[in-house]
């Protein structure tokens, strides 16, 4: 049953991601200011821009890991006054830079952790859309390769039981050959109708995934664009630059 | 070098905006610390003059310098050292026992008793602090808890010296050996305010020193300090012995301020709120420690009207003011050091483009062979062979898992090999430490930047301070190379405010240019850079590999870990593949798509 869905089109299991007004400030510093936007089931946003400008600060306002304000609504429900964990198990999927894998659980037990904390079963079967864990299923998760941290953080997210999920630069430090795999699995998520919301260095990898492209500059939305726009690249490196 | 989104064009804090705002000569006077120490001795001596030495109030006021010497030494320990101390009443009360039995007794002079409590604090705090280079933070934790237990109970049973539960009585102050006490009843309110200034000094000085420093560096990430050249263990022991040495100096104090001691005022409670005053105030922070004692000093007193609540309130002001800072009221831990900036700055530019040539015939400068190395019979390494001269780079790639971080690992003496030979300039490396392979000149920096969080831009700079041997040519190279990478990373290095910030506020991708300017700025022989373009853009790519290449001009041999197959093509005189272990194939890197089995391995084309 489970499998058929990988590949089907828009399955209800998405909700729309909607920010809106979202402001994230360390301490006296600002690091996003009055950023909106909306994540389709189904579709792929990828926000770029160069370091400091406040990608991961968005990711971690809109999943509570950042002190935020600004509304954040899945569906019609405002997530932003609750906590990091309810958000999760309202349906945010959250995976963060650098993997954050339960380094002294197994594989089965970090995917275990993840779906035990949620109050409906996963739509998708992680390890449906991640066979490549199954032969590693009982390896402490310390003891993975860069790149399958980078996989069990992703299947982690979907035994959450998510309906949008966002990921903090996925394909940072995976060889091109997982490069690749990364960019066929987001394309699955996006396939499987989940709202994909997606910080990338890789140009290439929003403009493969059709993604729409958010281009930030310090904390602000500098373009808004789609990533098969052919002016992309000269757009992005304008903005880097500037 | 063009300058990307630097910091000065972001947001600034309040507090920055204030310290931009203020010229530069008077940010410097009014941050050094012998202003601050000459301050607080002259509001305490004004206070206690309007008080009078026998007040009240000038009681309290001396209790509180009297607490805050000590609390400066447990600042040093936890503060700065990061070693969670439950004892620093046991060096408290050795120095109070130790001045009254010998001002008492055997009639010492003030002074001569206070040095020797301090010599006593110190060797207490060595021998405590010997072993906490091996224990956790909570075995050591133990440890000093345990220290006080058994001083807390030696006073009560060596009772021929300490004289048991009924104390010690009769401190009074003499200048000489065996003369007339002094009859002056000022002598003991300035001396505390004086030596209250002067530990205020020697612990902003203890932070900003090259100790204090390594110190830090160590409390906030061991082993980017030990690729550095730092090592853990000394900094530990001397943070211990210092902080003990100031506790047992706030012990003899406060033996004179009270006149008679007796073990009631030496329970662990007193540890724990020397703890509670460096945590509430800031733990690791300049002013911290000084607020947090005049607090816990000053609000118990207030409450004493309300006996049925006074405990239940000052709980919970504690809790409260927990909650909202919970890193202390002074929360900044990053010390001024601009020494290590200024040089930087003063260096001349290079005459840019250097041309890259790698002589043909030179020596290897690494050279690595049959390295193998083994985790539970498991072969990371299966004999590696391979040599970098000076001025190449070398491009190491593979699969994730393939072994390219434990090779670099092996090479700076984080894993000694299980086998095979490394050498570094005609010199066996392979099994030191790796703060002595550090020392050798081999930099790296990690996939992960290990930067110190609770340090300045300009404190990580002048951590790597160059040694002095290294060629001036080469040296000014890798200065301007370091100065480039700030700039590119956005933390322009010429705004004095920006560069005081604490790395803890910086973004993943500006950690890494910060990380790999100060390994640059060290002037190393050899550099490793492990994934240095992850997570950056392709214009901080190019901006990247613009600066690699000049370093390698001037000489510097470089062995760079990447993905970017690109950024590889471009770059690297040799790439080096590993597959399981071993070398899957050696060559330029123009070749690297023509190699059957280096696509199926790590391309994933067949």
């Amino acid at each position: 049953m489970k499998s058929q869905l990988i590949g089907s089109q828009a399955a209800p299991m998405g909700a729309v991601l909607k920010v809106e007004g979202l402001r994230v400030r360390y301490g006296g510093v600002t690091a996003v200011e009055d950023l909106s936007l909306t994540v389709r089931p189904g579709t792929c946003l990828a926000l770029l821009g160069a370091n400091g400008a406040g990608k991961t600060s968005t990711l971690r306002g809109i999943g509570g890991l950042a002190s935020a304000t600004g509304k954040v609504y899945l569906d019609d429900r405002r997530l932003d006054n609750l906590s990091a964990s309810r958000r999760a198990q309202a349906g945010l999927g959250h995976v963060l830079e650098g993997r954050h894998v339960f380094k002294a659980l197994t594989v089965a037990e970090n995917l275990r952790v993840a779906a035990g904390r949620t109050r409906r079963p996963s739509d998708v079967e992680p390890l449906e859309l991640l066979p490549e864990l199954k032969e590693l299923l009982n390896r402490p998760a310390g003891g993975l390769s860069g790149g399958q941290q980078q996989m069990l953080a992703i299947a982690r997210a979907v035994a959450g039981a998510p309906r949008a999920i966002m990921l903090d630069e996925p394909t940072n430090g995976l060889s091109p050959k997982l490069v690749s795999r990364t960019k066929e699995i987001l394309a699955g998520l996006r396939d499987l109708g989940f709202a994909v919301l997606l910080v990338e260095q890789r140009l290439e990898v929003a403009q493969q995934l059709g993604a729409d492209v958010v281009v930030l500059r310090h904390g602000s939305v500098a373009h808004r664009l789609l990533g098969t726009d052919p002016e992309l690249p000269d757009l992005v490196h304008a903005t880097y630059l500037s | 070098m063009t300058n990307l989104h630097n910091l000065s064009g972001a947001a600034r804090s309040a507090g920055e905006r204030l310290r931009s705002a203020t010229p530069a000569p008077l940010r410097r006077v009014l941050s050094a610390p012998i202003v601050h120490s000459v301050l607080i001795v002259g509001v305490a001596m004004l206070l206690l003059s309007s008080w009078g030495p026998q007040s009240y109030n000038g009681y309290v006021l001396q209790l509180i310098c009297v607490y805050v010497v000590a609390a400066l030494g447990l600042n040093i320990t936890t503060g700065f050292a990061g070693a969670l101390s439950l004892g620093q009443g046991a060096a408290f009360a050795i120095g109070a026992y130790l001045t009254a039995v010998l001002v008492d007794s055997h009639g010492w002079p003030f002074w001569a008793v206070l040095l020797l409590s301090v010599v006593a604090g110190l060797i207490v705090g060595a021998v405590t602090g010997f072993p906490a280079g091996r224990l956790g933070v909570i075995g050591l934790a133990m440890m000093s808890l345990g220290l006080v237990l058994v001083v807390g109970d030696m006073l009560v049973q060596f009772r021929s010296v300490t004289g048991g539960m009924f104390g010690v009585s009769g401190i009074y102050p003499r200048w000489w050996f065996g003369a007339e006490t002094v009859d002056s009843l000022w002598v003991v309110p300035w001396v505390i305010a004086v030596i209250t200034g002067l530990s205020y000094w020697l612990h902003a000085r203890y932070r900003t020193s090259r100790l204090g420093q390594a110190t830090v560096a160590v409390r906030d990430e061991p082993i980017g300090a030990s690729s550095r050249g730092i090592s853990g263990y000394l900094t530990k022991v001397a943070a211990f012995a210092v902080g003990s040495g100031l506790a047992a100096l706030g012990g003899g104090l406060f033996s004179f301020l009270s006149g008679y001691i007796s073990p009631d005022a030496f329970t662990p409670n007193l540890s724990i709120l020397f703890l509670v005053m460096v945590v509430l105030g800031g733990s690791g922070s300049r002013w911290g420690p000084i607020v947090g004692t005049v607090l816990l000093v000053v609000i118990p007193l207030q409450l004493d009207d309300y006996p049925h609540v006074n405990t239940i309130v000052y709980g919970l002001v504690l809790i409260v003011l927990m909650r909202l800072r919970p890193r202390g009221i002074f929360s900044r831990s990053a010390a001024p050091a601009p020494q290590g900036l200024r040089e930087l700055l003063a260096t001349p530019p290079v005459e840019l483009p250097l041309a890259r040539t790698v002589p043909p015939s030179s020596e290897a400068l690494l050279e690595l062979t049959d390295v193998r190395r083994s985790f539970g019979g498991v072969d990371a390494l299966g004999g590696v062979s391979l040599t970098v001269a000076p001025g190449e780079i070398v491009g190491l790639i593979g699969p994730n898992g393939s072994g390219k971080t434990t090779l670099l690992n092996v090479v700076c003496g984080y894993y000694p090999p299980t086998g095979g030979r490394i050498m570094l300039a005609g010199e066996p490396i392979g099994g030191l430490r790796p703060t002595t392979v550090a020392g050798r000149g081999v930099a790296r920096t990690f996939q992960t930047p290990k930067t110190f969080v609770g340090m300045s831009i300009e404190e990580h700079l002048a951590l790597a301070a160059a040694r002095s041997d290294r060629d001036p040519a080469q040296l000014q190279a890798c200065r301007r190379a370091a100065l480039d990478l700030l700039e590119l990373g956005g933390l322009d290095p010429h705004d004095a405010v920006a560069v005081t910030r604490e790395s803890r506020t910086m973004s993943h991708g500006q950690l890494r240019f910060l990380e790999a300017a100060a390994a640059i700025s060290a002037a190393p022989r050899i550099l490793l850079l492990d994934e240095p373009a992850a997570g950056l853009s392709a214009t901080e790519i190019e901006g990247f590999e613009r600066v690699v290449s000049d370093v390698a001009a001037a000489g510097v041999a470089v062995v760079i870990v990447e993905h970017h197959l690109d950024m590889i093509s471009r770059l690297v005189d040799r790439v080096v593949v590993l597959d399981l272990g071993t070398v899957l194939w050696s060559g330029p890197a123009d070749q690297l798509h023509d190699v059957e089995s280096v696509r199926t391995a790590y391309m994933g084309i067949v």
